[in-house]
């Protein structure tokens, strides 16, 4: 069984001020299998990360369905399920990378990965280990580990993004453009991260800008236009 | 006997009066029974309580002592025995075992007093509790609801402040296990001789119209904590110049002639005696028969159930469905309202019967281990919500349950005051936004902490202060400042002195309202660090009042929207902030800089 199926997606937003109606993705449908990678891609301003962020429930989805196989729930509509079950399936189940980083004030780069596997309740003994081992995959050199990431380069935060993201090897993850600013050694080591989820069953969907990059992992690509699926 | 007065002094009246509370009192031991206090030819605080007790007592055949401070020949204690002698000629005497009844102020005689006897305590304060609250109706209630925490946290911040208990007297005591006491101001060496006397004391306060008793035989124990014992005071090494007794209470004389400090026994009637005793001295000789006097057991404490609580640890489990906290219509209204409130409001206000709805219908759900963020302008009912569950303003109507109160059965704002003490103190804690509203300035920091565990019922004082210690450590203040108090610090040390105090007994639920309003960057960023390690390291859940939008987006999970007095919008906190749906919360949102 497919581990998300998304049926006629569509999100707009109402503002109060100046009282319009924005269309952003309209009868979105697609399935994701277990250990799939599915591409996104199309220009700016097309819808892209709002399916993302509609399956992560960021937005509030307007129409449509968007059912979920998990682990500990079952099959479940995360457009509406209750909010208490998506903090749930955050916290164990469903990951999400963007570029940006969101980092508590004055936590280490160390703790903030390691907060992602204490918040799923694991000791903090073995989360450290854990947590170590993700940090030293990405190559974030090891004296930056007890550093406030507040300083870091774009690269330096990605790679703990990416970190913090995959340290708990989610069932689902959605990443919006991780590596926009990474070089290129880097890009493989993402690759071949993602290539390890994909072998461990974790169903992606990633927006990538980089054609090429996106074409050495992705199973399908989809090329979103006006908020439609249009290839 | 002068005929122009009847029988000591008082009318019949007026006797009957006094002997009606002094049954009272005996009935129950250590309260406070209020009188219609006389006029007496001697000015009030001079000993008219006392004196009204001896008049209402005293028969033909009684023989009457007085002392004052100890002494037989005091002015006191010669002028009130010469007034009793002039209205009833009754005898008097110094002799202690002679006396059937001793009026005294400040002393109890050395020399056990027998089943025979009553002595009389003239009390200037009656009141154990007025050095704690100044308010005669609230000690009253404190009294009916055994709230006694403040009289023992007195006692423990004199401990943080001096390493030991400096009162010397009126020396608090809990008689018979029910009422805290004020012995009147006796030196708490005679504190002791209240345990299981064979003799009736009675107390009397005439200015204060107040007349307590403790009877034969009943269990009288001084304050103190387990782990630090009560002490008298000791005069360990020194004698009565007069008599050579040790173990009595002494008097210290300065001769300013020769500089030299002597010491002689406070009690002189019993000086006396042991200085008329024969020689050679026989072994008992200069010792105090049994300072105690008492034929009950020492009084001890009760162990066990007290004492410190567990650290609740992490992995509560987030499957539990049920939530901690679950508050259900809330209203709070300022006026009358009226059936077209709802429809003429302006903001939160009716525009026909002017009634303000502070909080209009508001519910919500708090969940094990979330943090629930509520934003909103000021005047939105943010503050109305939280102090309503924290019991500062009686909320209108609505119901809250706590699942860890009754297994949320009851509804906390039907409670009674005592229960809903216990809540505040072990269920919840609060941190205000203005610290002067959470904290004791005048006490130490960890006093204001022994505070919250003296109220869960610990008596262990070193336990409090570890705990103390472990919870300032824990918001980084530093533990060699905990004897300090709050009002000598900043403003962040001061919310996390809040923090900390709201943490110290665990509390399944935590309420924090604008604590990082005002602070500058770096300790609102201490502060924020903290909150999040409370919720991930002991799992409590919080409710986050805040309108900075940033910190809700740091700390909450789920966020609800507050808007003249409803919640207008909820939902998780990334989802409040990125896809607004309300009007307000968009505006809000774009607000944001």
């Amino acid at each position: 069984m497919e581990i998300l199926c998304i049926a006629n997606l569509a999100k707009n937003f109402y503002l109060h001020n100046p009282g319009r109606e924005i269309k952003s993705c309209r009868n979105i449908s697609l399935k994701l299998e277990h250990g799939e990678f599915i591409g996104i891609a199309g220009l700016s301003g097309a819808g892209k990360s709002t399916i993302l962020k509609c399956i992560y429930r960021s937005y509030l989805p307007t129409r449509g369905e968007i059912i979920y196989n998990s682990e500990a729930f079952g099959r479940i509509d995360l457009a509406a399920a209750a909010e208490r079950e998506i903090l749930y399936l955050r916290r164990h189940e469903i990951g999400y990378v963007s570029q940006f980083l969101n980092v508590m004030p004055r936590t280490t780069a160390k703790e903030h990965v390691m907060n992602a596997l204490t918040d799923m309740g694991m000791d903090a003994g073995s989360a450290e280990t854990d947590a170590k081992e993700m940090l030293a995959y990405f190559r974030l050199p090891e004296n930056l580990w007890d550093i406030y990431p507040a300083t870091f380069s774009g690269g330096e935060r990605l790679r703990l993004n990416l970190a913090h993201a995959m340290v708990k090897r989610p069932r689902l993850l959605m990443l919006d453009e991780p590596t926009a600013s990474l070089d290129g050694r880097t890009k493989i080591l993402v690759r071949d991260m993602l290539r390890n989820l994909k072998g461990k069953d974790t169903g992606m969907i990633g927006i990538f800008h980089d054609i090429e990059f996106m074409k050495g992992v992705c199973d399908k690509i989809f090329n979103i236009s006006e908020g439609a699926i249009v290839s | 006997m002068n005929a122009n007065y009847n029988f000591a002094f008082l009318d019949e009246g007026s006797k009957r009066e006094i002997r009606r509370a002094v049954l009272k009192a005996v009935a129950i031991p250590g309260y406070q029974v209020p009188f219609g206090s006389r006029e007496i030819p001697i000015v009030r605080g001079w000993g008219t309580g006392g004196i009204q007790l001896t008049l209402s007592l005293i028969g033909p055949d009684d023989v009457l002592k007085v002392i004052d401070q100890g002494s037989d020949e005091s002015v006191n204690a010669v002028n009130i025995k010469k007034f009793v002698g002039l209205c009833t000629d009754v005898r008097t005497t110094a002799d202690t075992r002679e006396a059937t009844l001793i009026q005294t102020r400040h002393r109890i005689p050395e020399i056990p007093l027998s089943n025979r006897q009553i002595l009389v305590l003239q009390v200037p304060i009656p009141e154990p509790l007025r050095i704690v609250e100044a308010r005669e109706e609230v000690t009253k209630q404190m009294h009916a609801e055994c709230d006694y925490a403040p009289i023992w946290l007195q006692l423990y911040e004199s401990l943080v402040k001096y390493k030991k208990v400096t009162v010397a007297s009126e020396y608090p005591c809990m008689v018979e296990g029910r009422y805290i006491m004020n012995p009147s101001p006796i030196p708490k060496f005679d504190n002791p001789k209240l345990h299981g006397a064979e003799c009736l004391y009675l107390f009397g306060a005439g200015r204060e119209k107040k007349i307590y008793a403790i009877p034969p035989y009943t269990r009288v124990v001084s304050l103190a904590f387990d782990d630090v014992p009560f002490e008298r005071e000791s005069f360990a090494g020194r004698r009565c110049r007069l008599c050579g007794s040790e173990n009595t209470f002494l008097d210290e004389i300065f001769d300013a002639q020769t500089g030299e400090k002597v010491y002689q026994c406070s009690d002189t009637s019993y000086c006396r005696e042991v200085r008329s005793r024969p020689k050679p001295q026989d072994q008992n000789l200069g010792r105090c028969p049994n300072p105690a006097g008492s034929k009950l057991p020492a009084p001890s404490y009760k162990k066990g159930s007290r004492g410190r609580v567990p650290l609740r640890g992490s992995g509560r489990s987030p499957e539990v469905r049920e939530p901690v906290l679950s508050v259900k219509n809330l209203i709070v209204r300022y006026g009358e309202g009226c059936p077209a409130c709802q429809e003429n409001l302006e903001k939160n206000r009716c525009a026909v019967c002017k009634t303000v709805w502070a909080a209009n219908d508001i519910s919500l759900d708090v969940y094990p281990g979330e943090v629930l963020g509520i934003v909103g302008e000021s005047g939105s009912g943010k503050t109305t919500l939280m102090r309503s569950l924290y019991f500062d303003f009686v909320p209108t109507s609505g119901s809250a349950v706590l699942r860890d109160y009754k297994d949320g059965q009851k509804n906390i704002w039907d409670t009674s005051a005592a229960e809903r003490r216990m809540i505040k103190n072990k269920i919840m804690g609060m941190v205000y936004q203005n610290p002067v509203l959470g904290l004791r300035m005048d006490y130490s920091a960890a006093s204001n902490i022994a505070e919250k565990i003296i109220a869960a019922g610990s008596r262990n004082a070193g336990q409090m202060t570890e705990r103390a210690a472990e919870l300032l450590e824990a918001v980084e203040i530093m533990t060699s400042r905990m004897s300090e108090a709050p009002k000598n610090f900043s403003g962040g040390m001061q919310q996390r002195v809040q923090i900390s105090k709201a943490l110290a007994n665990n509390p399944a639920l935590l309420l924090l309202d604008e604590v990082t309003t005002g602070l500058d960057l770096s300790v609102q960023a201490k502060v924020l660090d903290l909150i999040r390690k409370i919720k991930s390291m002991y799992g409590i859940s919080i409710l986050l009042v805040s309108h900075d939008l940033a910190v809700i987006r740091m700390l909450a999970d789920r966020t609800v929207v507050m808007l003249d007095g409803k919640i207008v919008e909820s939902g998780l906190t990334d989802q409040i902030l990125e896809d607004p749906q309300h009007a307000y919360t968009q505006q809000l949102v774009h607000s944001l800089i």
